[in-house]
C-alpha cells in the first residue's frame, strides 16, 4: 500500500511538471511615459505593454497558465529601492492597487549614482545577452498579470517610491533618442487535457505493475 | 594743405571712435563644460548642479547671462517652482535655498516645462536676461574670489524636486540577435556671461588713439614748417 500510494505521489508530481513546464513567453518593450502621480507613494508610469515577442518565444497568452518569472529593465534616475508593479490603470496608480489590479513583481530598482540616468536590468540582463537566472514572480503576480494580459490586451507598469522621493524615469535621452523599459516574461502553459490522461495512463500502469508481485505472493503463500 | 590736414583728422576721428566703440562695448564670455548632475534636497525644493564653469579673468561687472543645458523638468515647473538660475562661489556647500546669503547670484534665468510636456532630458538655451548692477558686481567678486575664474552654475526650485541636470543618460537597443546593447550620451552646458569690459583697457585704447592723434598731427606741423622754410 506504501508502495502504491508513494508511484501515485511520484507520477501526480511528475505530470505536474511535465504539463507545466516554464517556457519563455517573450518581451515587450515600449518608450517611458514618465508621467507620475504622488499621493500617499510616488508613482511613475512607465506605458502599457500589448504585445510580447521574442526569438523562441510562444506570446499566446491563451496558452500561458500564468508567468513564472521575469526579467525588466528600465532607464531610471535617483531611485533608490522603487518597485515594479504590473496590472491594470494607467491613471489612479493607488486606486488600482486598492482594487487589486496591481501586482508587486518584486523587482526593486535602485542607481548606483544618483547623478546619471542608468538603465538598470534586473536580476541580469536576459537571454541571449545574459546568463543570470530570471526573478521569481509570486502565484498571485503571475496569475494576475496572465489574466490581465489575456483578458484585457495589455499590461500597464509603473516604479513606486515613497512619497518623499523624485525619482524619474524619463521618457526621452534627447531629441531623437527614446528611452525604453523592458520585461521579458518566463510563462507555464495551460496543461493539456491529452498529457494528462497520458500521465495518469503511466501513473495507473506503475501502480498495476507494483501490486502484481504482491497478489503473487500471496497466491504462494 | 589745411583740407588735407582736416582730412587726416577726420579719418583719425573715425578710428578712435571705431577702436573706442569696440573696447567700451560688452564682452561676452562663454564655457561650455560636462554637466555634473549632482543634487541636494532641503524642504520640498532642490538644487541641482549644473556644473563648474570658467568665466575668469573676472570683468568689473556683468550685464547679461544665458545658459543652454539639459535638463529634465516635471510638468508642474511653472513660475516660482521653475528651477532658475543661480550662480555661486566655485566648489562652495550650497547655501541656504533663499540663496541671499553668501557668495551668490540669485538670477530671474529659469527653465519651465513645456507645452506640452515632454517628461524627457530636454536640451534647453534660455534668452539673454538681465542681472542688475548689484547682481553684476557680486558676480565679478565671485570670479575674482577664485584664482582661475571659475564658478558653480546651479539649478535651483523652492517646490520641486524631480528635476534633474543629469551627467549623462544610459540608452539600450535590440542588435539583429536580440542582444540588448547600451549606448551613453555625456551632457554639457553652456553658460554666457555679458561683461562690462574693464576701465583701464578702455582708458588704455583711448590713451594710445589721442597719442597716436597728437603724434600725426606734430609730425603735420613739423612738415607744414619745413616746407615754409623751404
Amino acid at each position: 500500500m506504501l508502495r502504491l500510494t508513494a508511484c501515485f505521489l511520484f507520477s501526480l508530481v511528475s505530470l505536474v511538471s511535465v504539463t507545466r513546464a516554464d517556457y519563455y513567453f517573450g518581451t515587450g518593450a515600449a518608450q517611458q511615459t514618465n508621467f507620475s502621480e504622488t499621493n500617499t507613494v510616488r508613482a511613475v508610469y512607465l506605458g502599457r505593454l500589448s504585445a510580447f515577442a521574442g526569438t523562441g518565444s510562444n506570446p499566446n497568452v491563451a496558452e500561458a497558465a500564468k508567468f513564472t518569472s521575469l526579467y525588466a529593465g528600465v532607464a531610471i534616475r535617483g531611485a533608490t529601492n522603487v518597485a515594479l508593479y504590473g496590472g491594470r490603470g494607467d491613471v489612479n496608480f493607488e486606486n488600482s492597487l486598492a482594487n487589486g489590479k496591481m501586482y508587486d513583481t518584486g523587482l526593486r530598482f535602485s542607481n548606483t549614482n544618483q547623478t546619471s540616468v542608468q538603465s538598470i536590468f534586473l536580476p541580469g540582463l536576459p537571454p541571449p545577452s545574459g546568463s543570470t537566472a530570471p526573478f521569481a514572480l509570486s502565484n498571485s503576480a503571475g496569475i494576475g498579470m496572465r489574466d490581465i494580459l489575456a483578458n484585457q490586451g495589455g499590461l500597464d507598469f509603473w516604479l513606486v517610491g515613497d512619497a518623499a522621493s523624485s525619482f524619474t524615469a524619463p521618457s526621452q535621452i534627447t531629441s531623437t533618442q527614446a528611452a525604453n523599459f523592458l520585461v521579458y516574461f518566463n510563462a507555464s502553459a495551460v496543461p493539456e487535457p491529452s498529457s494528462i490522461l497520458l500521465g495518469l495512463a503511466a501513473a495507473s500502469f506503475g501502480a498495476l505493475k507494483l501490486r502484481r508481485p504482491k497478489i503473487a505472493l500471496k497466491a504462494n503463500a | 594743405m589745411v583740407s588735407s590736414r582736416f582730412h587726416v583728422l577726420f579719418l583719425a576721428s573715425i578710428c578712435v571712435f571705431a577702436v573706442l566703440g569696440s573696447s567700451s562695448g560688452a564682452a561676452v564670455i562663454s564655457s561650455t563644460v560636462n554637466q555634473d548632475g549632482y543634487k541636494t534636497f532641503a524642504g520640498t525644493g532642490a538644487a541641482s548642479k549644473v556644473g563648474t564653469f570658467q568665466m575668469g579673468p573676472a570683468a568689473p561687472s556683468y550685464t547679461q547671462a544665458r545658459l543652454r543645458t539639459w535638463i529634465e523638468l516635471p510638468s508642474n515647473a511653472f513660475g516660482a517652482a521653475a528651477p532658475k538660475l543661480v550662480l555661486a562661489a566655485y566648489n562652495a556647500s550650497f547655501p541656504e535655498f533663499s540663496l541671499i546669503f553668501g557668495p551668490t547670484v540669485s538670477t530671474s534665468l529659469n527653465f519651465e516645462s513645456e507645452v506640452p510636456p515632454s517628461f524627457g532630458v530636454d536640451e534647453r538655451q534660455s534668452g539673454w536676461v538681465s542681472l542688475t548692477p548689484s547682481e553684476g558686481t557680486t558676480l565679478a567678486s565671485i570670479i575674482a574670489s577664485d584664482s582661475q575664474g571659475r564658478i558653480d552654475a546651479w539649478l535651483v526650485s523652492p517646490t520641486i524636486q524631480d528635476f534633474a541636470n543629469p551627467d549623462l543618460a544610459e540608452y539600450w537597443y535590440f542588435d539583429s540577435n536580440y542582444n540588448i546593447i547600451f549606448e551613453t550620451i555625456v551632457y554639457t552646458a553652456t553658460l554666457e556671461l555679458e561683461a562690462v569690459p574693464e576701465p583701464t583697457s578702455a582708458i588704455a585704447v583711448s590713451g594710445l588713439t589721442f597719442g597716436f592723434l597728437a603724434l600725426r598731427r606734430a609730425r603735420s606741423r613739423r612738415l607744414l614748417r619745413r616746407q615754409i622754410h623751404a
